[in-house]
């Protein structure tokens, strides 16, 4: 006899993950017979951190049918270029990490090759005058990307208010069939056969089963930690920050389409403006810096009036052995936490839920589909978590926690990346991963690895005229990006503003 | 800073030299000498490869100079005997077939079956939208840029040309000025330290030294030792034999149980490039006949070398960028040299053996994928389209347990009907292509 067909589907947890899932689930597969419950309690708050996104949320909406300037409207949402580093190489540094690329097609070698060349030589900017993002971002410009194939490609994010996409996409899911129970879960039931979930029962009494369940009730871990008791792989001595605090306040003045993060004495601080507030939030190693001194730290470097009490959050950094263990799915911060210094949080839910869709059971659940869900999860964790680390290793501070950074042992795989740029701007070349070659571009020349040798195609262009070619992509950039209107332009004229915020001139 | 790169020598059969040579000639610069030592001259063994391989679009060679060197061009490989005695399935490179509401057309298509408790024709129906290998089948041609919004920007075609030919296009490429030419049927390697060569023994008694020797014997592949990986499939795969000949309209075709077994194990090295020492081709991975997966790899390897061409004479970090490269190729082709041995159905006890042999993890990943619910992995360094291994496998009787969910979610009369839409397209798509001596005149002089 034939196991029974997947059909009901409970989420328990209703943040920023749970109300995506949620959401996508129904959209996705509400007319193939699944049917979704999440539960959520608000007496138990969600972290709602993560405000910063990758340009693949764009995608992911478009998947839903979330229309992009309603989106912008509803969640306050500015747009993001990149993420600017502040002082992770030493004091007074800065560089910014583009969702674009650098330079053009010059030649046969890659444009990196050509600039590193010219660069040696004493005849090239710096590398991000030579990308549009860049450009753009550091004089608070957008316009959407052309696509024409004359102006240098590049693609964006945004940077939005986590409690209002949940509230946003906890409509759409309602309105898509998600039924909603309110209830903190009392108790998690297991079938005694198999040890599957069978069911969540609730303070009220009531019993919710289903098919799959999946965790996105955070840190808690309710389903995967508490009742799977599924281990975790702690990364703490690769990525030793360990706690947060995270506080909204008043614009202090022009916002950049961009997200910041600050290097501090022990960690690090970041800003997501908004368009009606700042988000700012500092992660922080607690072996190296008091609470107390951390808060005060993030307090005295904000722009304007807090808008609440700093929230503490603390946190391992490593991610669930098994992020599918039987019928539950550990989607969100219940399936592993990587410090949101590459914004990377809702991404990975949006990895995970994809993911999900694309093997989502018919009849029973097949090992073979929860093997290739954690391959592809744990492939995905573990490529960021050597991007994320690259950003401490190379710095140059004087701190303490900053000195035993950059002498901490550091996988393999990242050791091998680093000598293959310095060596010969080598990078790293694989099919999947978020982080792509001009990411590793940006971070590791941004933290002061420059190519040390390059590729001798590259030689083959006489100086003077590679030169030359250099100087006219750097104007055509500055060019294209004269032509922007600036940023609040753009959310004033696109129909983005946020009601309540008034427009500007 | 250490010494700049002054000298590269490229080592071995014409044919697998010269499209190194014209590689390096074109993309070092003029600074470095380039010696060319052919240790064989004219060959009539015959190279297949895909006419979208980028390393001809990075040469500038065209389906016309191929033409006028004697290529022929074909859609497709017969697999003959694989499924049994009379069987015959044909491979053929392809584009993706069109997505259905955002799904794989399998996709669709195996929800169709299953609704319509047909899952056993499941093949039978997939067969027909395969235009390649239709059009090899019926000897038809035509290029993909003929038609640029039609079913024919899937196909995907194969050229055949014998190896002296193909020699000679590529060493017509080069200045003559720009390359030192060499013939000497025997050469001697004598090793220095950490694998490097100190120099070459000529027949003639000259000693060549270099920079960079690029070594493409095939006997390389059995001195030395660098460590090699096994491959068990197309080892014991060997020792059963297999027929190459030319199938309908010209296609090659390979005959499982025919011929004698081969001698000669089947692997690849697993450090291709050890200190100045760089072994491509066949001095790096042997695969047997299958496919003629031989030009491919080289056509592959040249392009990963292009990539990471040393910056100078002391070239540790190329080496290993190259050999990471080399052994993601070399276990992509691996792969669909062992897929249909693993997956035949004939009934000899040696056969059915075969089919107990572990094959390469990736296969074993795509099949188990595949067969669990039509999905595909992508791995790094895929050397085929998605739809080839589609089609392969799907020719080979994996059908996939489940399809994609999503697919539930239509109506059955929307899928059936757009279904029917595709393959009315691909089936006026091949009525409209013209045979192969028809396609062939457009190259005659006017």
């Amino acid at each position: 006899m034939s196991a029974p067909v997947i059909r009901k589907v409970v989420v328990v947890g209703g943040g920023t993950a749970g109300w995506m899932t949620a959401a996508a689930l129904a959209r996705l597969l509400g007319r193939s017979g699944v049917s979704v419950t999440l539960v959520e309690s608000a007496a138990i708050g969600t972290v709602g951190v993560g405000e910063a996104t990758l340009p693949q949320i764009r995608s992911f909406n478009r998947q839903l049918g979330l229309d992009e300037r309603t989106m912008m409207q509803r969640t306050a949402a500015t747009i993001k270029l990149g993420i600017e580093f502040r002082g992770w190489g030493q004091e007074g540094d800065s560089y910014i990490h583009p969702f674009g690329t650098y330079g053009e097609r010059i030649g046969p070698a890659d444009f990196i090759h050509y600039w590193a060349r010219a660069q040696a030589a004493g005849k090239a900017g710096t590398i991000g005058e030579y990308s549009l993002p860049i450009v753009a971002a550091r004089q608070g410009k957008f316009a959407p990307p052309k696509g024409d194939g004359h102006h240098q490609p590049f693609d964006y994010a945004f940077q939005f208010d986590a409690g209002l996409y949940a509230a946003w996409l906890a409509e759409t899911a309602q309105s898509s069939g998600v039924e909603r129970r309110e209830g903190r879960i009392v108790e998690v039931r297991r079938d005694a056969e198999n040890g599957d979930i069978a069911a969540v029962l609730l303070e009220n009494g009531e019993e919710i089963g289903g098919d799959l369940f999946v965790d996105c009730s955070g840190f808690r871990a309710l389903l995967i930690g508490g009742a799977l008791e599924v281990g975790f792989d702690d990364w703490s001595h690769w990525l030793p920050c360990n706690r947060a605090f995270a506080v909204p306040c008043e614009h202090g003045g022009e916002f950049g389409p961009y997200t910041r993060a600050t290097a501090r004495e022990a960690g690090w601080q970041w800003r997501i403006p908004l368009q009606h507030r700042v988000g700012n939030g500092l992660v922080y190693c607690d072996a190296f810096w008091s609470d107390e001194a951390a808060r005060d730290c993030l307090l005295q470097h904000l722009e304007g009036k807090p808008g609440d009490d700093p929230r503490p959050l603390r946190f391992t950094t490593g991610r669930r052995r098994s992020l599918w263990q039987g019928n539950c799915v550990a989607i969100g911060l219940s399936g592993g936490f990587l410090e949101p210094l590459e914004s990377t949080s809702i991404d990975l839910i949006q990895s995970g839920i994809l993911n999900l869709v694309a093997l989502f059971p018919h009849a029973g659940i097949e090992e073979g589909d929860r093997r290739e869900y954690n391959r592809l999860m744990d492939c995905e964790f573990a490529r960021i978590r050597d991007f994320l680390v690259l950003h401490y290793v190379a710095n140059r501070r004087s701190e303490d926690f900053w000195r035993a950074m950059r002498e901490m042992p550091i996988p393999d795989s990242l050791a091998e990346k680093i000598d293959d740029f310095r060596g010969r701007g080598l990078l790293p070349d694989y099919a999947q991963g978020l982080f792509q070659p001009p990411s590793w571009i940006a971070v590791l020349l941004g933290q002061g690895i420059a190519p040390e040798g390059w590729d001798p195609r590259a030689n083959a262009m006489p100086e003077d005229e590679l030169a030359n070619v250099l100087a006219r992509i750097r104007e055509r950039v500055a060019q294209d990006v004269a032509a922007m209107p600036t940023h609040r332009a753009f959310l004033d004229a696109s129909g983005a503003r946020y009601p309540g915020v008034a427009s500007s001139s | 800073m250490s010494e700049p790169l002054r000298s590269c020598a490229v080592i071995g059969h014409a044919v697998d030299v010269w499209p190194v040579a014209v590689t390096l000639a074109a993309q070092l610069p003029q600074t470095v000498r380039i010696t060319v030592v052919e240790t064989s001259g004219r060959s009539d063994e015959e190279r297949v490869f895909p006419l979208a391989d980028p390393l001809l679009a990075d040469l500038d060679v065209t389906p016309g100079d191929l033409v006028a060197a004697g290529a022929k061009l074909t859609l497709g490989q017969a697999l003959e005997g694989f499924l049994g005695d009379d069987s015959r399935l044909i491979a053929a490179n392809s584009g993706d077939l069109p997505a259905i509401g955002g799904l794989p057309l399998h996709q669709i298509l195996h929800c169709v079956a299953e609704r319509a408790g047909a899952l056993a024709r499941f093949a039978e129906v997939h067969a027909g939208f395969r235009l390649g290998a239709r059009a090899a089948q019926a000897g038809r041609m035509a290029l993909p840029e003929d038609a640029p919004d039609s079913p024919l920007t899937m196909l995907a075609p194969l050229v055949r040309i014998e190896g002296s030919a193909l020699a000679d296009l590529f060493r017509r490429r080069i200045d003559p000025e720009r390359v030192d030419q060499v013939r000497s049927a025997r050469v001697v390697l004598h090793h220095a330290s950490c694998g490097s060569i100190g120099s070459v023994s000529l027949e003639d008694g000259r000693n060549l030294t270099a920079d960079l020797l690029v070594d493409l014997r095939s006997n390389a592949l059995e001195t030395g030792a660098a460590a090699t990986v096994d491959m068990p499939v197309l080892d014991a795969a060997a020792k059963l034999g297999m027929a190459v000949s030319r199938g309908p309209h010209d296609m090659p075709a390979y005959k499982a149980n025919g011929g004698d077994g081969q001698s000669g194990i089947r692997r690849y090295l697993a450090i291709p490039w050890q200190g100045n020492h760089l072994r491509l081709g066949p001095a790096s991975a042997r695969y047997g006949p299958l496919f003629g997966l031989g030009a491919p790899l080289l056509f592959a390897q040249i392009r990963a070398l292009a990539g990471c061409l040393p910056a100078s004479a002391s070239m540790p970090i190329e080496a290993r960028r190259f050999n990471q490269l080399h052994g993601r190729l070399a276990e992509r082709f691996h792969e669909i040299a062992a897929a249909p041995f693993h997956l035949n159905r004939r009934p000899e006890p040696a056969w059915q053996a075969l089919r107990d042999i572990a094959p390469p993890e990736g296969l074993a990943l795509r099949i188990d994928r595949f067969a669990a619910r039509g999905d595909l992995p992508e791995l790094d360094a895929e050397v085929v389209d998605r739809q080839f291994w589609i089609d392969l496998l799907i020719g080979f009787g994996v059908v996939p347990r489940r399809h994609d969910r999503r697919a539930d979610g239509y109506d059955p009369r929307q899928l059936d009907a757009a279904l029917g839409t595709v393959r009315k397209q691909i089936d006026e798509a091949l009525a409209a292509m013209p045979t192969q001596p028809e396609f062939l005149q457009r190259f005659q002089p006017a």
